[in-house]
C-alpha cells in the first residue's frame, strides 16, 4: 500500500522521541554508579515500576504481531494474548520475590546466589545475551515497518533510527532512564488502547464491499454452471463483462485465478474464481508483482498514483450483518461479538505465483468467513493443526502455549526489573500494577483487532500495521499518537533488552566469569560500550531478518528463555539438592538444545532458509514441550551425580546464603 | 496490601512471612495452572467445543479467554491482600 505522509504524524513523531531522549539526558546524573545503572539503586517507586513492566513485556510483537494476526485471522491472536498473560503468573508466584532476594544486578545474580561459580556466571551471562539478542530482532523487524508508512523512510532506516535512539538512552542514563521511558510508554499504550476500542465500540460495524478510499471490489456472475465449462472453468477467449479473458499460463492457473483487461487503466484486472451452487463466481484479487530488479507491479502496471499507474486497495469490510442489517450503531462490549459471531467478514488469503522470467506475484484474494469462524481457535496456519487430528500438531499447540507460559518469567529484561524496587514487598506489589494493566491491555487485544479486521483500512501486504491503520480509519490525531506510541513501544523494549545484555557482559562475563576487577564507575562504562556492541548487532539482524513475522519471531525468544532459564530457577528455589553443575549444564542443554531444534525446524526451513519443510531435521517446529523438560531432567540428573556443596540444611531452602563473590 | 494483623504466629518474622507466601504463592499457581492447562487442553483435543455458547451468545472461546485474564488478575490481587511483609520488607532492605 502506498502510505501518505502526514505532517500531524511526522511531528508528534519527533515529540515523542525528543522527549524520550530529553528525559534519558536529565536522568543522567542518577546512573554514575554500578547500582545507579543497573538497578536505579532499587528506588523506583512499585507502582511506576508496576507500568514499567507493562512497559517492557508490551513489546511490538504485542501491539503490533497480536493486533496484526487477530486482524487477519480472528481469535488465534488472541491466543498469544492469553498465554502471554498467563506467563505472568508464573512470575508474580514463583519468580519475583526470590529473584528480588536473591540477585542484586542480573539473572545471573540469582541463579549464582548460593555457588558463587564461575561456570554459572558464564552460562547465565551467554544465555541472558542470547535471549535478549533473539527478543531484539523482532522489536527492531517491527521499527522498520512502523517507520515506513509513518515518515516514508526504508525499513532499514527505521532499523538504524531505533538503535541510534535507544544506544543513546541506555547509555546516558542505564536503568533510571529506560523505567521511566517504561513508564510513560506503558501509561500510554494501555490509555490509548482503551481509547481506540471505545471508538471501535462506538463505531459499531458496517456493510461494505470495500476499504475507506471507496474502491468498491467487483463480484462477476452467476457464468453459468461449473458442471458445463470443464476443467478450465473460464475459456481462452471468453469474454466476461465486455472484457478479453487474459491467457493464463506462465503461473497463472486459470482453475484459481482470472485476468481480465482492464479497459480504464492499464494491466489487469485479476479475480479468483468461486464455484458456490454449481455456478462460477469471480471476486475481484489484487495482484502484486515484483521483479527480481526490485521493482513492484500492482495488477499488471507500475505501482503508483500517476496515469498508468495501480496502488493496493485497502481491505478489511464485513459483508453481512444479523438480519440484513447495513449498520449496527454503536454496540456494547458484549455484543460487540455477538454481533460479529453471527455475521460474515470478508478476509483475505494470499497465493504466490512464481514466472518464467523469475518474477513472483502474490495474489490476495477474498475469503468470505463467517464470524463464528473468526471467533473460534484453529484458523491461523500456526494453529490449524488442532483441527487436523493429527497428535503432531496437537503438540505443536501444546508446545507453544507452553513455551508462551513459562517463558515471560524467564526473559532477562523482565527479571532484572525486580532489583529496581526496595525489597520482596514492593517487587510483589509492582507485580501486580504489572499483571493487572497488561491484563487490561490484552483483553483490548481482541477489540483492537477485530475492530481494525472490520475497518476498511487494512494492508493486505502487511498484518503488523492493522493497530495504526485501525486509528487511521478513526481520526488523523489517533493515528499519529498511536504510531508515535507504538514506535516508542519498540524503543522502550529495546532499551530493556539492550540494558540486560549490557548488564550480562560488564557484571556477569567481564567482572564474573573472566575474573577483572572492576570499579562501579568502570563496570558502567564497559556496560555502556557492551550497550553500544549489542546495539549495532541488532541494528544489523534487524536489517537482515526484515520481512520476518514479528510474532512468530518472538516465538524463538520465549523458547529459548523459557528452556534456558526457567528450570534453572526453579530447581534452585523448591530443590535443595540442586548443585552448581547442575544448573549450569540445565542452562546450557535447554539454551543449545531450544537453539538448535529452533534451526532445524519446519518453520525455519521454509521461512529463513527457504528449503523444503520435509527436509527439516526438527520433528516440531515449536521445541518447548521437549527442551524445557529436558533442562529439568539435566539439572536433576547432573545434581545427583554432583556433589552437593551447600553447607545449608534443606528446611532453608529458601533462604539466601549471600555467599556472593 | 498486607494484613500482618490477621492473627498469624510472629508475623513479623521475615522467614514465617516468606514461608507463609512461599505456599500461598504455589497454591494459587497450581489453581491458575490447573485452568490453563485445562483450556489448552480442550483447545488442542477438542476445538470445537470452543464453539459451544454457554453464556451471553458468547462462545466458549471467548468466555474462557477472557476469563483467564480475569482469572489472573483476581489471584494477583488475592495474593496480595493475603501475603506477608517480613522484617526486612519494612524499607530497610536485606542488603
Amino acid at each position: 500500500m502506498i502510505y501518505d505522509i502526514s505532517p500531524l504524524a511526522v511531528l508528534i513523531f519527533f515529540v515523542f522521541v525528543g522527549g524520550t531522549v530529553g528525559l534519558s539526558f536529565f536522568l543522567g546524573r542518577k546512573a554514575k554508579t554500578s547500582e545507579g545503572y543497573f538497578a536505579a539503586h532499587g528506588q523506583i517507586p512499585w507502582a511506576v515500576n508496576g507500568i514499567a513492566f507493562a512497559g517492557d513485556y508490551l513489546s511490538a510483537a504485542s501491539f503490533l504481531g497480536i493486533c496484526g494476526m487477530i486482524a487477519a485471522y480472528g481469535y488465534d491472536g488472541f491466543l498469544y494474548s492469553i498465554g502471554y498473560l498467563a506467563g505472568w503468573v508464573v512470575a508474580l508466584f514463583v519468580i519475583a520475590e526470590p529473584m528480588k532476594r536473591l540477585g542484586r544486578f542480573t539473572f545471573a545474580d540469582a541463579l549464582d546466589s548460593r555457588f558463587n561459580s564461575r561456570g554459572i556466571k558464564l552460562a547465565a551471562g551467554i544465555s541472558t545475551l542470547a535471549v535478549s539478542i533473539f527478543y531484539l530482532i523482532p522489536q527492531m523487524v517491527g521499527a522498520g515497518v512502523l517507520i515506513q508508512p509513518l515518515l516514508g523512510l526504508p525499513h532499514w532506516v527505521g532499523v538504524v533510527l531505533v538503535g541510534a535512539v535507544v544506544i543513546v538512552i541506555v547509555v546516558t542514563a542505564g536503568m533510571v532512564s529506560t523505567t521511566w521511558v517504561q513508564f510513560l510508554k506503558g501509561s500510554m499504550l494501555v490509555l490509548f488502547s482503551l481509547i481506540l476500542s471505545v471508538m471501535v465500540l462506538a463505531r459499531g460495524f458496517e456493510v461494505r464491499q470495500g476499504g475507506i478510499d471507496g474502491h468498491v471490489f467487483e463480484t462477476l456472475g452467476p457464468l453459468g454452471p461449473s458442471s458445463d465449462r470443464g476443467d478450465d472453468v473460464i475459456g481462452l477467449g471468453e469474454r466476461i463483462d465486455d472484457r478479453r479473458v487474459l491467457p493464463p499460463g506462465d503461473g497463472w492457473d486459470s482453475s484459481r485465478f482470472v485476468r481480465l483487461e482492464d479497459l480504464n487503466y492499464s494491466g489487469f484486472d485479476v479475480y479468483s474464481v468461486r464455484i458456490e451452487d454449481d455456478q462460477v463466481w469471480l471476486d475481484q484479487a489484487q495482484a502484486v508483482t515484483r521483479f527480481a530488479d526490485g521493482r513492484q507491479w500492482i495488477d499488471g502496471a507500475p505501482t503508483g498514483r500517476g496515469e498508468g499507474e495501480k496502488v493496493l486497495h485497502p481491505v478489511g469490510f464485513v459483508s453481512q450483518l444479523p438480519d440484513d442489517e447495513q449498520a449496527t450503531g454503536s454496540l456494547g462490549p458484549l455484543a460487540f461479538f455477538r454481533t460479529l459471531q453471527d455475521s460474515e467478514v470478508v478476509l483475505w488469503g494470499s497465493e504466490r505465483l512464481t514466472h518464467a522470467d523469475g518474477s513472483v506475484t502474490t495474489v490476495h484474494f477474498q475469503k468470505p468467513t463467517a464470524g463464528t469462524q473468526l471467533l473460534r481457535p484453529g484458523e491461523h496456519p500456526t494453529f490449524a493443526g488442532i483441527r487436523s487430528g493429527q497428535t503432531k500438531d496437537r503438540l505443536e499447540f501444546i508446545s507453544l502455549m507452553l513455551a508462551l507460559f513459562c517463558g515471560t518469567a524467564s526473559l532477562p529484561h523482565i527479571l532484572i526489573r525486580y532489583y529496581t524496587v526496595k525489597d520482596e514487598a514492593a517487587a510483589r506489589k509492582s507485580t501486580i500494577v504489572g499483571i493487572s494493566s497488561i491484563g487490561v491491555f490484552y483483553v483490548l487485544t481482541l477489540y483492537l483487532g477485530l475492530g481494525a479486521m472490520t475497518s476498511g483500512a487494512l494492508d493486505v501486504q502487511d498484518s503488523n500495521m492493522s493497530a495504526p491503520l485501525l486509528a487511521r480509519s478513526l481520526s488523523p490525531l489517533l493515528f499519529a499518537i498511536i504510531s508515535a506510541i507504538a514506535f516508542t513501544t519498540v524503543l522502550g523494549t529495546v532499551s530493556g533488552l539492550i540494558l540486560a545484555s549490557s548488564g550480562a557482559v560488564a557484571h556477569d562475563l567481564i567482572t564474573g566469569f573472566l575474573g577483572i576487577p572492576m570499579s562501579g564507575h568502570q563496570q558502567v562504562r564497559v556496560a555502556k560500550i557492551a550497550a553500544v556492541c549489542v546495539g549495532v548487532l541488532a541494528i544489523f539482524l534487524g536489517i537482515a531478518f526484515a520481512g520476518l513475522n514479528v510474532s512468530y519471531l518472538v516465538g524463538w525468544a520465549f523458547s529459548i528463555a523459557a528452556s534456558a532459564n526457567l528450570p534453572a530457577l526453579v530447581m534452585l528455589l523448591f530443590w535443595s539438592r540442586t548443585t552448581r553443575q547442575g544448573i549450569i549444564a540445565s542452562v546450557i542443554v535447554g539454551m543449545t538444545s531450544s537453539l538448535g531444534w529452533i534451526l532445524l525446524s519446519a518453520d525455519t526451513f521454509t521461512r529463513v532458509y527457504g528449503l523444503p519443510a520435509e527436509q527439516a531435521w526438527a520433528p516440531l517446529s515449536q521445541p518447548g514441550i521437549v527442551t524445557i523438560p529436558l533442562a529439568f531432567m539435566t539439572l536433576v540428573v547432573v545434581s545427583l551425580l554432583t556433589p552437593n556443596d551447600r553447607l545449608r540444611s534443606s528446611s532453608a531452602k529458601l533462604e539466601p546464603t549471600g555467599d556472593r563473590a | 496490601m498486607t494484613i500482618e494483623s490477621q492473627g498469624f504466629t510472629d508475623p513479623h518474622s521475615e522467614e514465617s512471612a516468606r514461608r507463609h507466601n512461599v505456599r500461598l504463592g504455589m497454591k494459587l499457581f497450581l489453581v491458575y495452572l490447573a485452568v490453563y492447562s485445562l483450556f489448552v487442553f480442550v483447545n488442542a483435543f477438542s476445538p470445537s467445543v470452543m464453539e459451544w455458547r454457554p453464556w451471553g451468545g458468547l462462545n466458549l472461546a471467548l468466555l474462557w479467554g477472557f476469563g483467564l485474564i480475569a482469572f489472573a488478575i483476581v489471584l494477583a490481587f488475592i495474593y496480595g491482600i493475603w501475603s506477608r511483609v517480613g522484617v526486612a520488607d519494612t524499607g530497610e532492605g536485606e542488603r
